[in-house]
């Protein structure tokens, strides 16, 4: 994992204003996960960290800024993407941009990588957003729910079926038919 | 532990993935999975996609954030208009409200803001991490400064800090109440400067207290005391020079201290080593 610049450390990312800033990273992973160009990615951010800025005094101070903030941007994605509809543009279902997201050059990784990433993209969005929030954004399965504005029940119910449409699908490749062997 | 465990589920997998189990559901989770390969192989496969999208999704942690992505730039620049999009003109859509919030934020000393207009870098490499409190501490006194001692040169107020929400000023045992630290007013006399008003005042921090002195010339110096958000952290003496005053800022067992004035930094320094050496010797 990453160093001391993680905000995964909940510690340096818990209450206080300046610790929007120690969350843009994560709030910038998170965005590119949702638009394709590293551009309106870092656009997304942006707005939203403008937005949270407005709304801060609306935060308890027992409540983590992590998920706060990723309804935030989460929200502000949606809006604009309800938007873009109505206007008639098409939207991109294809998130994401693997140019962007850095894979690593190691080859067993990188293909493991590009392959859970090419799988991810074919996953309803639902699945996808929630097994991202859980698994890289490590938040909590209520967080998630907070973030996305649904039951936990239906969290897990995403997760499970995400993550089970993801195994057999990366099992479907690398071994066809060696789990079938009795 | 109870006798009855509940029976083991796909969220107790899927938690167990996570890292999200208490130790006994755990332990419960794990018996279970060397008795199921099944469901072993399940779980195997969930964390590895696990890893797999963190490796991929990684990378962004570490990028170097551009300008526009910092927390200086956004307060200053930030706005959008109706339909979301990015402007430079700034500010219309929030109007006051996020013009005082830029004002508060530069003035207190927002994380990486501290070390971009304290240092003049590109906040590009500025990070939260590395903020040790420093930089914070000496863009609050600063704040105080600019406002409480030019409030002193008032001829109307001559001497008086007042603060819309403060306890009736001049009361140690409320600051440091509020402060939730004690402490004792140096007593800066032999150095040429009279204690002339105490209060708290807010930051991004937390409260703290200002205390103003002012010697025979007129010259005003703002002493500011705060918790830090670090418990008991220390951090030798670090000075900032400023176009028109020179400050002092240290930690010292989870609490900081910044002195500041438009006073020669030699003078300064000197006192700001007597406040740190009376402190210590408490």
């Amino acid at each position: 994992m990453q160093n001391g610049n993680d905000p995964d450390d909940s510690a340096a990312c818990r209450d206080g204003l300046r610790d929007l800033e120690a969350c843009i990273p994560a709030l910038r992973r998170y965005a590119r996960l949702l638009l394709k160009s590293q551009q309106d990615a870092d656009d997304l951010v942006h707005d939203s960290l403008v937005l949270a800025l407005g709304r801060l005094h609306t935060l308890q101070e027992e409540s983590r800024m992590r998920p706060w903030l990723f309804a935030i941007i989460h929200n502000l994605f949606v809006s604009r993407m309800r938007r873009r509809q109505r206007q008639g543009e098409t939207v991109p279902l294809e998130l994401i941009d693997e140019e962007k997201m850095s894979i690593t050059a190691v080859q067993e990784e990188g293909l493991r990588q590009r392959d859970v990433l090419r799988e991810l993209e074919k996953l309803p969005e639902d699945q996808r957003l929630v097994i991202v929030l859980v698994s890289v954004e490590e938040l909590s399965y209520a967080e998630v729910g907070q973030v996305l504005g649904i039951p936990i029940g239906t969290v897990m119910s995403r997760l499970s079926r995400g993550r089970e449409r993801l195994r057999q699908a990366m099992n479907g490749e690398e071994r066809p038919t060696l789990r079938r062997v009795k | 532990m109870t006798h009855s465990m509940p029976p083991i589920t796909d969220d107790d997998l899927h938690a167990y993935v996570d890292g999200k189990l208490d130790d006994a559901r755990r332990a419960v989770v794990e018996d279970y999975l060397i008795n199921n390969p099944g469901q072993r192989r399940r779980v195997d496969a969930w964390i590895a996609q696990t890893n797999a999208l963190r490796a991929t999704f990684d990378p962004v942690m570490t990028e170097p954030l551009p300008p526009e992505l910092t927390m200086a730039h956004i307060a200053l620049n930030g706005s959008m208009d109706g339909t979301g999009q990015r402007q430079q003109r700034a500010r219309s859509w929030f109007g006051p409200q996020i013009r005082a919030a830029a004002g508060f934020l530069i003035a207190l000393g927002l994380g990486g803001a501290a070390g971009w207009f304290g240092h003049g870098q590109t906040g590009a490499d500025q990070s939260l991490a590395r903020d040790t409190g420093i930089p914070s501490l000496a863009l609050e006194s600063k704040a105080a400064y600019q406002i409480f001692a030019d409030r002193g040169h008032d001829r109307s107020h001559p001497t008086k800090m007042t603060h819309p929400t403060a306890q009736p000023s001049g009361d140690p045992a409320a600051i440091w109440h509020r402060v939730g630290r004690k402490f004792r007013l140096p007593d800066l006399t032999a150095a040429g400067f009279q204690r002339i008003e105490v209060d708290w005042v807010a930051t991004i921090h937390g409260p703290a207290a200002a205390v103003l002195y002012r010697d025979q010339s007129g010259d005003n110096l703002i002493l500011l005391v705060r918790k830090m958000e670090i418990p008991a952290s220390t951090i030798r003496m670090v000075e900032h020079r400023g176009r028109d005053h020179t400050s002092f800022a240290w930690i010292h067992g989870g609490i900081g201290y910044a002195v500041i004035a438009d006073t020669l930094p030699q003078r300064l320094h000197r006192i700001a080593n007597q406040i740190r050496d009376d402190e210590n010797a408490i």
